[in-house]
């Protein structure tokens, strides 16, 4: 079922995704951006709370008027600090919820990232506390209601001897410490939820906390127009002898008040506890893989250390040799952590298909889907090629991957296909393989789009392999005109098609006028000249 | 003076008991491998560093020879800075205008609201008794209290009447685990704004319908006002606010 509801939300996003390459480039595109760019929003929010603390007033009867005097009096600094304040945490909520969607409808929150899905749940608990209690520091009509009705949100739990709403019944029922103690919250949450976002990210591999500098600047010019244009003001000062009539809610934090209002404090703890179980539980949810991880052939590791640098999800460790090999480690795989791409095949400097003796055996492989076994599919499909008449163009060998365009439609006459977990996971011999044969006069490799690989780093760590900039290296003998590097989603099948095709032909005529190379491929933000 | 040195005694005292509870829960989930940095990961970063930089100079190398091509050094199209425009153009009205808008009725202005809020302890199940001098000496020395007083209490009931027609009847129990503590009371109720006959009863005896306490008065309710219906302890009277 849960594939029924992620296809179309898959490929919606991937076109929302094309779009949004096109205005702001692969490495700029906000999609792909959303978990730095809630990193850079809480950092605007903090330096900008810095200077509305200082502002501030803690007590019942100058919170208000000290909220009023940055608005209106120092409208051009405390004003706009505030409306950063209120505005780069709205933001964050909205990153922080189509972050959670993206990874739900790509398909990344189970396997190896269970951790940062986890740990995601109490991150969005962290900050829905930050900022609600953050209105309640404004000390106006809508914090009045906020206060209230959060109490007795509360108070249904019946944890409290009595109902601590009634620390509201009253204007003098409330007191300065109150306010204090809100500041002393409203700073101590915020710090776990940091806290929460850096365990977040703790065990994700060169974790990427910053966005590009160009798309920083973006938002922050964004927000400060926007807090320029559409400043943050305050409701009427709270009067709790009065209820509040109309109110202009944050409806990025406040929405749940109103099902409070509507359904009652049982039904929104059920809803609350019942989706936030429901989010932790969703990475053993079915279905379920249970391919296996990847696995060390320890009598051919020379502990390179090739597999440890590449893993995308630090599932290796080099430790001390357990063999009497005379090498000083050797690489340990964490099964919990293994995400199965086999990027560390492709890594492993043993990883050749050039073997003959007593079959394909590398130092790291994936049981369930083994080097050989990718050596066996090309040699079928470069038999393929070899019996196939060519139909005009010249004979190509694709190695694509399973969460990129799916190769499989490619195959025709002329055209051989191999799907990979993940393209990092075809090492660089392969193509001098493929082409050495005979069979193919030229490699298509292809993967997800730049910058939106699955296996975070198979695309680049490909790249870099073959520009001779990563090991292990494409050799120099390989002619680099008969390979074409082509990023393209799911989607994006008919332009991969299309790009194949042409490069059959181009192919024709490399050899027919020996003509310079075609301009890099629509699809590649980063071909391979 | 005073205030000042309380204020900042108010944040310095949390923060030095929280602070090392806190830096011991960092300790332990991660900050230990931050500060003493495992051998495995020092060489993983050395490692990393060394790849950025030979592909930083790689990268200078190619472009000088003008072979290596990427998008990061292309430069975009007005067409496509237009469109990042529009974009955050369209995020910033999204976030702005839902921060503040639409507005939410929550309260109908013609209306008044009544919060029937009370903590009252009902009466003890057992009356007190004075101790026999057999009791009291059978007690330790310390413990000799004369009266010898059962903690359970019984529920307390509230009957809200407006305008001679039930408002709201409920029973609350003791609050705590023996059922020694006050029965709360903590009730939301809109009325119409105008005159109003209000007659509350109050029974802490455990008697169904009993009225201990009662209350009989003719309130005019503003539009907007909140009304208290409470009970004050050390008058020993319903009252309403």
């Amino acid at each position: 079922m849960l594939k029924t509801i992620r296809h179309p939300l898959r490929t919606l996003l991937l076109h929302v995704e094309a779009v949004f390459d096109r205005a702001f480039g692969p490495h700029w595109n906000p999609i792909r951006q959303l978990g730095t760019l809630a990193f850079f929003l809480f950092w605007v929010c903090a330096v900008s709370g810095i200077y509305v603390f200082i502002l501030f007033e803690t007590t019942v009867a100058g919170a208000f008027a000290s909220v009023e005097y940055m608005t209106r009096e120092q409208w051009y600094l405390g004003g706009i600090m505030r409306s950063l304040h209120r505005y780069s945490s709205d933001a964050m909520v909205v990153v922080m919820v189509l972050h959670m969607g993206r990874e739900f409808v790509l398909d990344r929150y189970r396997g190896a990232r269970w951790f940062s899905w986890l740990i995601g749940v109490p991150t969005i608990w962290f900050l829905y506390m930050s900022g609600i209690s953050g209105y309640w520091l404004v000390w106006d009509q809508l914090a009045q209601y906020v206060a209230i009705a959060s109490m007795e949100w509360l108070d249904w739990l019946g944890i409290f001897g009595e109902p601590v709403a009634t620390n509201f019944l009253t204007p003098d029922s409330l007191s300065d410490r109150f306010f204090s103690l809100l500041v002393f919250i409203h700073i101590f949450v915020p710090l776990f939820l940091l806290f929460t976002m850096w365990i977040h990210v703790l065990r994700v591999t060169q974790p990427k906390i910053n966005p590009p500098r160009g798309l920083a600047a973006g938002t922050l010019v964004m927000l400060v127009a926007l807090s320029l244009v559409w400043p943050a003001v305050s409701h009427e000062p709270a009067d709790l002898a009065v209820v509040p009539a109309s109110l202009n809610l944050d409806w990025f934090y406040l929405p749940f008040y109103l099902l409070f209002d509507a359904w009652g404090g049982r039904t929104l703890w059920g809803l609350a506890v019942g989706v936030s179980v429901l989010l932790a539980a969703m990475p053993w949810l079915p279905p379920l893989r249970r391919s296996k991880a990847a696995r060390v052939a320890l009598d051919k590791c020379n502990g390179c250390r090739r597999c440890f640098a590449d893993c995308p999800f630090g599932a290796i460790t080099m430790e001390a040799r357990s063999d009497s090999l005379p090498f000083e480690q050797e690489a340990v795989v964490d099964t919990d952590a293994c995400a199965r791409c086999g990027i560390c095949v492709g890594a492993c400097p043993v990883s050749t298909p050039f073997q003959r003796a007593g079959g394909l055996v590398t130092a790291i492989d994936l049981p369930d889907f083994a080097l050989g076994h990718v050596r066996d599919l090309t040699e079928r499909g470069l038999r393929a090629l070899a019996s196939e008449p060519a139909d005009g163009g010249r004979r190509v060998m694709v190695f694509g991957c399973d969460h990129g365009a799916r190769v499989g439609d490619l195959e025709q006459s002329g055209v051989a296909v191999v799907s990979l977990p993940c393209i990092g996971m075809l090492p660089p011999s392969f193509i001098d393989y493929a082409l050495s044969r005979g069979a193919a006069d030229g490699v298509v490799i292809t993967g997800c789009r730049d910058g939106g690989c699955y296996q975070r780093f198979g695309v680049r760590w490909t790249q870099e392999r073959l520009e001779g900039m990563r090991d292990p290296y494409l050799r120099s003998r390989v002619p680099r005109q008969r390979i074409r590097t082509l990023w393209a989603a799911p989607t994006d099948a008919a332009k991969l098609e299309e790009e194949v095709q042409t490069f059959r032909f181009w192919l024709r005529g490399l050899e027919d006028d020996h003509s310079p190379p075609p301009p890099e491929a629509a699809l590649a933000p980063e071909s391979v000249e | 003076m005073e205030n000042t040195f309380t204020s900042v005694l108010f944040y310095l005292v949390p923060i030095l008991i929280f602070g090392p509870l806190f830096f011991m829960i960092l300790w332990f989930v991660g900050l230990r491998d931050i500060i003493i940095v495992p051998p495995a990961v020092k060489e993983q970063r050395r490692r990393e560093r060394e790849e950025a930089g030979k592909l930083a100079a790689l990268k200078v190398r190619k472009r000088r020879g003008g072979r290596f091509t990427t998008r990061e050094g292309a430069g975009l199209s007005p067409l496509a800075w237009t469109g990042q425009g529009v974009a955050y153009l369209l995020f910033a009205g999204l976030v702005g205008y839902l921060s503040s808008a639409p507005d939410y009725l929550y309260f109908d202005p013609g209306d008044a609201l009544i919060k029937l809020s009370l903590s009252h302890p009902g009466k003890r199940k057992v009356a007190c008794r004075r101790r026999t001098r057999k009791e009291l000496a059978e007690l330790p020395p310390n413990m000799r209290a004369p009266l010898k007083c059962p903690r359970e209490r019984w529920p307390v009931e509230i009957e809200l009447r407006l305008d001679g027609k039930v408002l709201y009847r409920g029973l609350r129990k003791p609050a705590g685990l023996a059922g020694d503590g006050a029965s709360s009371f903590y009730e939301k109720f809109p009325v119409a704004a105008g005159v109003h006959r209000f007659a509350v009863r109050l029974g802490e005896s455990g008697q169904a319908g009993g009225s201990d306490y009662v209350l009989d008065e003719e309130v005019r309710l503003a539009p907007s006002q909140v009304l208290i219906v409470g009970f004050r302890s050390d008058a020993g009277r319903l009252f309403l606010k």
